[in-house]
């Protein structure tokens, strides 16, 4: 039996960064090469020497210090029996041929037959057979010993592969083919954490982790979504929105430890996210344009508590509302400091991101840009907004379970930001002073015509073809599909604003585009189309 | 305890019954060397679960593994040493290699609380017994072509054993599901102390050589530390089977 030679150390213990320390931490051979004192300096570095003389260890890199002039460093890597050792390795600065530090981790009483069982090219067939992937030749397995977390070592093949979207090692025991451990060598990667939201809660957020940080940029989506945090910087956003400055990695919203505090940041973040799921679950339709453009989300556009030094122009565009910017860019409001209330109705007003239905309303902007285009003004610009309040109360029930109050699923719009009771109503619009029927309509010129006053009419007929009903103002009674048939209607005023509807769109062709659309999805005797019929009917679009 | 003292009791019974018969009994062979090939049993299965953390949520793997009756082949020597009392000494190896049913819920990466779940059957997966036997042999002559031996004794017992310490899996956007791929194996070996019981009908074909039958219980649970806890093993079983005798 080979008897390895066994050296004891009394020196003091630091933790080396190794990659994956729970693997190395667990090892009882594991000596931790940290000279506290000269003296115990000069007996590691006669150590060294003596296994670089005996094989023990090999001079991996040798090189010139190029910030001290004078000092030299080598890295050592430690092998047994010419067999590497794998995360064994120290590192000596010297000067002038004097060591000046030391430090590593090496192993200690390895025992075992340095002759593998199993071939390379078995082991490269196993890798396949696990990975699905061949690695290249220049990819090829290479024997190392793997000091076993529990104590003891095992001569095994380490394999890197890049396979489903991850870069894995492999230790394959070179006696069985058996996985003896693995680990995701990806250096940059997507990271789920977790943060609370503007109304305090808590959902998961896909970061990534960047230079020790972690960012709000979702990597497991097909298309990035960033969250880019503002800080307050108006001059820098508008920029930004007028393309004369750029964003980087510097300007994504960021958290330590991933465990986020800032609700704006998280709710913006995760509610894009969540539309994105919804448009590709529903519809099969990837991101805005259909080609995963991009998302892009600012936050914090202006300081919250500086509301006084802005202009009004600033307080109405980046403090009281939400946008879609174009490009895939979105701009969530910071809402009002707290104590201060909208003149009127006295509602308070959060930050923007904070409601699901106002994220996937903004992102049905980009969407109809890259679809029917409607323009935004008059009936045209009326339909978009509805359509837009369609999207987003249908996304609100597709997560959040119905019912009345803050995060749950209703016919409310914003309602979890302007609190008490939102900005509208689908279900009964003249409540807050819209039309619920055609006759009613808004003729004059403000609002581009009453984009979001006329919205109501047609925000009445989806909530009628869903829910069913009676048009308060026509007394027509519509017979809906019913909640639990709602992905019919959703599916209908998706197909018909999306592929039917011309930009400049009135109310009677977006009637006669629904009615097609139910007639091309179910068929002419349908509940959804009679539902759809009846709905239009009652509010009163012929 | 109790199984080994009873066992030890009616050998010694039956060896004083031989010794005591009326008609002298046909001259025991000086050793007796067998082979025997044959199945062991009963099948049985084994359960472990385990968990890891993925997406900040629990995930949790259970393997169902299963330890079919397949062969086993042994070689032993059995020495008489005073009257028809005797020693042997037997290894006996077993292996059955199979599967495992792996079952696991895997957490959501968007979502808390919606796990999930993938199974699929992890192969290769190694129950390789090796076992020592060392027995009291009482030798029961019957008639001038039939030896009987009884035999009972301490068992070395060495289980070696796949464990799986983890699952792998492929899920891509929307995440909504996952596909088991394959599951990580980790082979443990472990030896332990249990006992062995058995009988051995030899048909004498020539003066030294014969056939035989064999039958045989032997049992030594096996505890491996795997997955972070302790997990038991059962390990032999009753073996059946035959083969040759050699007589000196």
């Amino acid at each position: 039996m080979r008897v390895w030679r066994r050296w004891a150390c009394t020196f003091g213990v630091v933790w080396l960064s190794l990659g994956a320390a729970a693997w190395a931490q667990s090892n009882p051979g594991l000596r931790i090469v940290r000279p506290a004192t000269v003296s115990e300096l000069r007996q590691w570095d006669a150590r060294i020497d003596s296994m670089l003389r005996s094989g023990d260890l090999q001079v991996q890199i040798a090189f010139d210090d190029p910030m001290v002039p004078g000092r030299r460093h080598e890295r050592d890597d430690q092998y047994y029996e010419g067999v590497k050792v794998f995360g064994a390795q120290v590192v000596r600065q010297t000067a002038g041929g004097q060591t000046v530090s030391l430090f590593g981790a090496l192993y200690a009483d390895i025992d075992l037959d340095p002759t593998p069982g199993l071939s390379r090219d078995q082991a490269l067939a196993r890798i396949e057979r696990l990975t699905g992937v061949r690695p290249g030749p220049s990819r090829m397995p290479e024997l190392m010993v793997f000091p076993k977390p529990g104590g003891g070592y095992a001569l095994t093949w380490r394999a890197r592969v890049f396979a489903h979207g991850d870069l894995r090692v492999y230790f394959l025991d070179a006696r069985t083919g058996d996985v003896v451990f693995g680990y995701s060598d990806l250096e940059t990667q997507a990271a789920v954490g977790k943060g609370r939201g503007v109304l305090g809660d808590e959902k998961k957020i896909s970061a990534s982790s960047l230079g020790g940080m972690f960012v709000a940029r979702d990597e497991l989506r097909p298309p990035s979504i960033d969250t880019f945090d503002m800080q307050g910087d108006v001059q820098r956003t508008l920029d930004f929105l007028n393309d004369t400055v750029g964003l980087g990695t510097g300007d994504l919203a960021s958290d330590n430890d991933n465990d986020w505090s800032d609700g704006a940041n998280v709710d913006a973040h995760v509610y894009s996210g969540w539309v994105y799921d919804y448009y590709y679950k529903r519809f099969g339709r990837r991101g805005l344009d259909d080609r995963d453009l991009r998302m892009r989300n600012l936050v914090h556009p202006v300081h919250r508590n500086d509301l006084l030094a802005y202009s009004s122009d600033i307080v109405g565009v980046f403090f009281l509302n939400a946008f879609y910017a174009g490009y895939g860019v979105m701009v969530y409001g910071e809402g009002l400091p707290p104590g201060y209330v909208l003149a009127g109705t006295g509602q308070t007003v959060d930050y923007f991101s904070g409601a699901l239905d106002t994220v996937a309303h903004e992102l049905t902007h980009g969407v109809t840009d890259y679809t029917s285009q409607l323009v935004y003004l008059n009936e045209s610009g009326a339909l978009n907004e509805a359509f837009s309040d369609m999207m987003g109360t249908s996304v609100e029930f597709y997560y959040q379970p119905a019912g009345n109050g803050l995060e749950k699923a209703d016919y409310l719009i914003a309602e979890d930001v302007f609190r008490p009771g939102g900005i509208r109503s689908m279900s009964n619009p003249g409540a807050f002073g819209d039309p619920d029927h055609y006759s009613k309509r808004y003729l004059g010129s403000d609002d581009n015509g009453g984009v979001h006053i006329n919205s109501g009419i047609a925000n009445q007929a989806y909530y009628l073809a869903i829910e069913g009903g009676t048009n308060r103002t026509s007394g027509l009674h519509v017979t809906g599909v019913g909640a639990s048939n709602r992905e019919q209607i959703e599916k209908v005023f998706y197909r018909a604003f999306t592929m039917l509807l011309p930009s400049y769109a009135t109310f009677s062709m977006a009637r006669a585009a629904c009615e097609q659309a139910a007639r091309d999805l179910y068929g002419s005797s349908s509940a959804a189309y009679q539902a759809m019929s009846q709905a239009w009917a009652a509010v009163g679009v012929n | 305890m109790r199984i080994r003292l009873l066992l030890v009791s009616t050998m010694a019974a039956l060896a004083a019954s031989a010794a005591s018969a009326q008609t002298p009994p046909p001259p025991l062979p000086r050793a007796v060397l067998s082979v025997n090939y044959g199945v062991q049993g009963p099948a049985r299965t084994f359960s472990d679960t385990f968990t890891f953390d993925r997406y900040l949520e629990t995930a949790r793997v259970q393997a169902d593994y299963d330890v079919k009756v397949k062969p086993f082949f042994d070689g032993g020597l059995a020495v008489p040493i005073w009257r028809s009392i005797g020693l042997g000494f037997t290894v006996s190896r077993f292996s059955a290699t199979g599967t495992a049913a792996v079952q696991a819920t895997i957490p959501h990466p968007f979502f808390f609380d919606q796990d999930r779940t993938i199974s699929g059957e992890a192969t290769d997966v190694v129950h390789d017994e090796t076992a020592v036997h060392a027995q009291l042999v009482a030798f029961v002559p019957a008639g001038s072509r039939l030896l009987l031996a009884l035999s009972a004794g301490p068992t070395v017992l060495t289980v070696e054993q796949s464990f799986v310490t983890m699952v792998n899996y492929d899920e891509s956007y929307p995440f909504d599901t996952a596909t088991y791929r394959s599951a990580t194996l980790q082979r443990e070996r472990k030896s332990k102390v249990g006992f062995n019981a058995g009988a051995d009908v030899t048909v004498k074909v020539t003066a030294s050589i014969g056939v035989g039958v064999i039958v045989r219980y032997s049992r030594a649970p096996v505890t491996f530390d795997v997955n972070g806890h302790g997990l038991k093993v059962d390990s032999g079983g009753l073996q059946a089977g035959g083969g040759i005798r050699v007589m000196f």
